[in-house]
């Protein structure tokens, strides 16, 4: 095979083995390129390239590698962290329950609601002393 | 090189891809449901529900961040479902909640890092500078390495997968440990295919250079 037949060929396969690995499941590619080379649907001459090619051959067999090695990597990392930790959740469900809407609005209204109780309660008690105070001088004047 | 078969923990790598996408649809009743402010009891389920869901790919993600440091990924990752359900009326797609928690939590985590650096730098003031970077640099915790036994591949990889950029391993954590295609990661990081696409062959092509860089010190 000519250099120059081989180069297109090449880069088509390398895009192919990267799409293959962005796309698939990822044990679509792993192990080995035999799984390509039988696949249905393989774009017409993918594998006769890959059988032929030993560079195409060697990126296919790294990429599969790379995957096997990933997928155990994450289920390593998966174990580690382990399931959900039901305290933790629990723990973080109280703390929305205490920071829920219905506690929010309350803490909303709370402060504008307590300075209206306190403005009506001072405001009543002024007219109260007013009042007082006209009552008062009324009965002063009266009484002189 | 043999490679044995490999058993897959997670359901989810297995299953068809439309109930991969029917999934964010789950992820956006959820969602909605929560914010309907319906019966408080519900309302707690389908936190419950989203938490279990995604709990372990968070810490995941988080643990890589913080060098595999197992208490403080589980703090960081608590506190990241609490900010993001807390906050999850601003969130606009509810479909992208995924990808608005792996936000959240990333940012808790670098700023977790960041505290935890100056503590260190604190607490070592008569330390070299040296001695205290090689700390920080090789810190893992014990119990991470007891946890697990790491055959040689597995360590180059992590160590690969360390040294990718944010963006490009955040894609590779989501293929693996939820079984999402470019397509697919799309949706819930709520950014375009062609760009998930590029990132993840990036990721790869770094992956591999790292590896053979790796491996060409060691022999």
């Amino acid at each position: 095979m000519s250099s120059k037949q081989t180069r297109p060929d090449c880069s088509r396969v390398e895009s192919f083995l990267d799409n293959c690995w962005a796309d698939g499941p990822h044990s679509s590619i792993a192990g080995n390129h035999d799984p390509l080379l039988n696949a249905p649907g393989l774009p017409p001459g993918i594998g006769e390239h890959l059988s032929s090619c030993p560079r195409c051959r060697g990126i296919a067999e790294e990429i599969g590698r790379v995957d096997v090695s990933l997928q155990n990597s994450f289920e390593t990392l998966g174990g580690f962290m382990g399931p959900p930790c039901m305290g933790s959740i629990e723990a973080t469900i109280v703390r929305l329950r205490e920071a829920g809407p219905d506690v929010t609005l309350i803490r909303k209204v709370r402060r504008p609601l307590r300075m209206l109780l306190w403005g009506s309660f001072y405001a009543f008690s002024l007219i109260a002393c007013c009042a007082l105070a006209i009552t008062a001088y009324k009965a002063f004047v009266a009484a002189r | 090189m043999e490679h044995k078969p490999v058993i897959r923990w997670n359901p989810m790598t297995d299953s068809k891809e439309s109930t991969r996408s029917d999934s964010f649809e789950q992820d956006a009743f959820w969602v909605r449901m929560i914010l309907r402010e319906m019966d408080p009891a519900q309302r707690e389920e389908c936190f419950r529900s989203l938490m279990v869901k995604y709990w372990r790919l968070v810490g995941v993600m988080v643990a890589q961040r913080l060098g595999n440091d197992r208490r403080d990924a589980e703090d960081v990752t608590q506190e990241a479902f609490f900010r993001a359900f807390r906050s999850l009326k601003q969130l606009s797609e509810p479909t992208a909640f995924l990808g608005w928690l792996l936000k959240i939590a990333r940012n808790l985590a670098t700023d977790h890092l960041r505290t935890k650096r100056r503590t260190v730098s604190l607490d070592a003031l008569g330390e070299s500078s040296a001695q205290l970077q090689g700390a920080l640099q090789s810190r893992r915790s014990p119990e991470f390495e007891k946890a697990i036994e790491l055959n040689e591949e597995t360590t180059l990889v992590m160590r690969a997968l360390a040294e990718l950029p944010e963006c490009y391993r955040e894609v590779v954590t989501l293929k693996y440990m939820q079984g999402l295609d470019g397509r697919e990661m799309a949706r819930p990081l709520n950014e375009p295919e062609g760009t998930i696409r590029n990132r993840l062959f990036r990721a790869l092509d770094k992956l591999r250079r790292s590896l053979d860089k790796q491996k060409a010190c060691k022999s």
